[in-house]
């Protein structure tokens, strides 16, 4: 095997996780190559240095930070935990959209014109309606009509085939 | 309870990926407020643990991506931390020097191997646990482990090297 492949198999090799035919082959390159050798030396130091590398403790401030984040926490979505729900989602959207022509409205330099052609706009919808509601008037008036007179011409049907039946 | 039984491990793996304490208590802070943001997603059925070191780990990671260009130096390693009393003073000597070599070498390392690396050998966490953390496969690292410490025995030798002939 060449000493690139060797490396590879190198941390398997000291962390003794290699199968047996692996092993051996390592084993004899390393007796014969003093460069793979040497690396194995070195790996062996870093291992072991950072095996022992010490573990810090926690300073006093540290901890009570941290002790204090669900309580700040807590008081930071105090207000807004409810508005948050995804239930809320639309009415919360229909309200920005409200919200924003509002502002268009009473910010807009030009606010008389809107103001007029809003009022109009209004006018036109209003005798709109008042036509329709005519309109339908109208139209139930016709239909009464429409309805009396099949009324009348189905009791006329009727008297006709009664007196034709005593003939 | 939470902070009294993560908040060594998690100080800890900040320190040793980033090499600066003030900063490794920032990024405590912030991931701890993170777990509490993110605790209502945590599946029952899974390791907490892992899961903690996950969230832990990828804002490490997202941290370090952000600020890389401004970092380069580590803390000095501090001879305090080595109080070990099992070897003899010349032993120690010679670790010492060669923990500040690998401390400082650790940031010669990219973000994922450090990682990995930091998981493996200063968090003694078995192959699997890291591949969970990670989630990545078991044999990608094995393979990041094996070029870490690779890297980091090269620095180690070339440094020795060079002051043999000093």
């Amino acid at each position: 095997m060449k000493c690139e492949k060797i490396e590879e198999f190198l941390s398997l090799y000291l962390e003794n996780e290699l199968t047996t035919e692996e092993k051996t082959a390592v084993k004899n390159h390393l007796q014969t190559c003093p460069s793979c050798s040497s690396l194995l030396s070195s790996l062996e130091e870093v291992h072991d240095s950072l095996i022992d590398f010490p573990e810090l403790e926690v300073s006093k401030d540290l901890r009570q930070r941290l002790q204090a984040i669900p309580r700040k926490k807590k008081k930071f979505n105090l207000g807004l935990d409810f508005f948050l729900r995804p239930s809320l989602q639309p009415v919360l959207a229909v309200a920005s959209i409200f919200f924003v022509l509002i502002s268009f409205y009473f910010f807009h330099p030009d606010k008389k014109s809107i103001h007029q052609s809003l009022e109009q706009q209004l006018h036109l919808g209003y005798s709109k309606v008042v036509k329709l509601y005519s309109k339908a008037g109208y139209l139930k008036q016709d239909l009464s009509a429409f309805k009396d007179n099949f009324l009348d011409s189905l009791q006329q049907q009727k008297t006709s085939l009664l007196g034709g039946n005593e003939d | 309870m939470l902070v009294n039984h993560y908040s060594k491990r998690i100080f800890n793996l900040a320190y040793q990926f980033s090499g600066s304490h003030p900063e490794s208590e920032d990024l405590t802070q912030e991931i701890f407020l993170k777990l509490y943001y993110t605790l209502q997603k945590y599946d029952f059925s899974k390791d907490f643990t892992a899961w903690f070191l996950t969230l832990a780990k990828n804002h490490l990671i997202d941290h370090y991506r952000k600020t890389k260009w401004e970092r380069t130096k580590r803390d000095d390693f501090n001879d305090y931390y080595l109080a070990s009393t099992f070897e003899s003073p010349e032993n120690r000597v010679m670790k010492t020097e060669n923990q500040k070599i690998i401390w400082k070498g650790l940031n010669h390392l990219s973000s994922e191997i450090r990682m990995v690396l930091i998981l493996r050998d200063i968090q003694e966490k078995t192959y699997e646990e890291i591949a969970t953390i990670m989630d990545l496969p078991l044999g990608t690292i094995k393979s990041r482990v094996n070029r870490g410490r690779l890297q980091l025995a090269k620095i180690l030798k070339d440094k020795k090297e060079k002051e043999n002939e000093v």
